[in-house]
């Protein structure tokens, strides 16, 4: 024993100890090292939203926010990072996330590039694995085309642009990159019926790329050029629904292409806006303006004051479309502007759009009626999607 | 816009985003928000030759008559750019900032110029190796066409055929005269 403890301040000792334990009845320390989980199905409302933080390219994320919350703590459930403006994949059979994204060896100066798909587990949200593909995947504005899963989500796609263009397939299964494809002159990769991508053409045509043998064997087919009219050019952009995906053109029509079989068949295209609306001009306008819903619904950002170069202002209202039987069925105003949409896939869809402000509001698609302006903040929302 | 507005802009954003009141905005808002000028650009008044020129630190391309800010949105070159103008970011309309390389692979627009009436094609080279500059971003989009066709296209990160992908900001570099 040593000099300083004497039997005075043992005793204490033994005296604090016994207050201690009383005490230690009614206190228990908080466990530290607790990580929340996510629920192995995610609640049909939730939406992904790729914050691609364009002030900042190598700080880019996607969040994962229950719309239903009141405040940003109940809205972001978890989010993943996501490098240099990166693309993003679902993998709900295998609760997986897929980020497709590039590093740079010596960051903001560059160095080696290295493009690779991350993998996170749905639940926890923790990296279980990587895979490292060619370093020539897409570098753009976020592009919801720019991927794609096929054969039942086993296969990957990514757009590759160097210039030269090509597919990279990846077997999620496997974990393994597969092989690279070649598409000159076509660009983006669109899921098209069990194990085909289309692509779109700078002729005006559509290219669909069948993959066999696990993704090492392609063939392709390609369309007519339907879409080669630059006197009014279809945005690359679609909303999907019902294996049809519909591409608004930069006036006001809208071109369905069906996707649900072995290549794409495009349909005869239709008005989304009057002779007189366009004449008072009325066109489509924005980012990622046009979204799809489960019920058929398409939703497409309209801008009021139309002209050549304003495809990517965005728009004043939103107009609401049965696409099966091409017809309006509703008209949302947006007081605060609007520069892309999105759609969860609850049985009720919400509809979502980034503002000019760039905040997120959601909306009814019942009634069309402004629900809240979301309290998460985030920089560049240009892409909201629904969980699924 | 110049530097400093569009700095202010970007500025009060944030701060109005952080603060989570933001409320009441617009499509100006959003070409606040974003940087573009379609239609600040519209009416901002155009300042002298002198002050493109003096601005460039690099000639304007022989003959070709200048007028504008190049550190404006608005500036007759920029229809169809989108990115961070290397004006604002140590170079000039026409030159990379000290440090970065310029993309030999780009995008081209065709702008009429003011001072002369006439048509000119434009090559957006982008400059990289630098992480983004951050200021006077700017996107117009006259003439811009989806991203199929990509030498039209000004959505997609030219920094190829450099050393690098990483992209900092964009010049606008007279090329040819265009078919008036």
């Amino acid at each position: 024993m040593k000099d300083w403890l004497t039997k005075g301040t043992w005793l204490g000792g033994v005296a604090a100890g016994l207050a201690m334990s009383a005490a230690a009845a009614e206190f228990a320390a908080e466990p530290t090292n607790v990580n929340l989980s996510l629920p192995p199905a995610y609640p049909d409302h939730w939406l992904v939203v790729h914050d691609a933080a364009f002030f900042h390219m190598r700080e880019g994320r996607y969040l994962f926010v229950d719309p239903q919350a009141d405040t940003v703590g109940g809205q972001v459930r978890g989010l993943l990072s996501a490098d240099f403006i990166a693309h993003y994949e679902q993998g709900a059979a295998r609760g997986e996330h897929y980020v497709i994204e590039s590093f740079f060896s010596r960051g903001g100066r560059g160095g080696e590039r290295t493009d690779v798909v991350t993998i996170y587990d749905a639940e926890n949200l923790a990296v279980s694995g990587e895979i490292i593909i060619p370093p020539r995947k897409l570098s753009s504005m976020p592009e919801r085309s720019a991927t794609a899963l096929v054969e039942g989500d086993k296969l990957l796609v990514v757009y590759n642009f160097t210039p030269g263009q090509s597919l990279t397939v990846v077997d999620l299964e496997k974990r393994e990159f597969v092989a690279e494809h070649g598409i000159a002159g076509c660009s983006l990769a669109i899921p098209t019926g069990n194990s085909a991508v289309t692509s779109l053409c700078s002729d005006g045509a559509f290219l669909t790329t069948t993959l066999s043998d696990g993704g090492a064997s392609a063939a392709s087919v390609r369309s007519a050029a339907v879409f080669a009219d630059e006197s009014d050019p279809m945005f690359e952009k679609a909303g999907i629904t019902g294996g049809v995906a519909y591409f608004p053109t930069f006036k006001g029509d809208v071109l369905p292409v069906d996707l649900s079989g072995d290549a794409a068949v495009p349909g005869e295209r239709w008005p989304l806006a009057s002779a007189e609306e366009k004449a008072a001009g009325w066109r489509p306008g924005g980012w990622q303006l046009v979204a799809a819903d489960h019920l058929g619904h398409l939703y497409v950002l309209m801008n009021p004051n139309g002209t050549d170069g304003s495809h990517k202002d965005g728009g004043g209202e939103v107009w609401v479309f049965n696409a099966a039987a091409k017809e309006r069925i509703m008209r949302i105003p947006l007081p605060n502007w609007g520069i892309s949409v999105g759609v969860s896939n609850a049985e009720q869809p919400l509809l979502v759009v980034t503002n000019g402000e760039l905040q997120l509001e959601t909306y009814s698609t019942a009634t069309g009626e402004l629900d809240k302006t979301l309290a998460v903040s985030t920089q560049t929302p240009f892409i909201v999607r629904g969980v699924q | 816009m110049n530097l400093s507005r569009i700095t202010d802009a970007i500025d009060h954003w944030t701060e109005r985003r952080a603060r989570g009141i933001a409320r009441g905005s617009s499509r100006r808002g959003w070409l606040k928000a974003f940087g573009g000028a379609l239609v600040g650009g519209a009416v901002l008044p155009l300042l002298p030759v002198a002050r493109a020129q003096a601005a460039s630190g690099v000639p304007a391309a022989t003959g070709v008559p200048e007028e504008g800010d190049p550190e404006s949105c608005g500036y007759w070159r920029y229809c169809a750019i989108d990115g961070f103008l290397c004006s604002c970011c140590g170079g000039s309309e026409n030159a990379c900032p000290p440090g970065t390389e310029m993309s030999p692979i780009t995008w081209i627009g065709t702008c009429r110029n003011p001072a002369d009436g006439k048509s000119y094609v434009i090559s957006y080279n982008d400059c990289c190796g630098r992480t983004g500059c951050g200021q006077c971003l700017c996107n117009r989009n006259e003439g811009d066409l989806p991203m199929y066709v990509p030498p039209k296209n000004n959505d997609i990160n030219w920094c190829l055929g450099t050393q690098t992908a990483v992209y900092h900001c964009s010049t606008a570099i007279i090329i040819a005269q265009g078919m008036d």
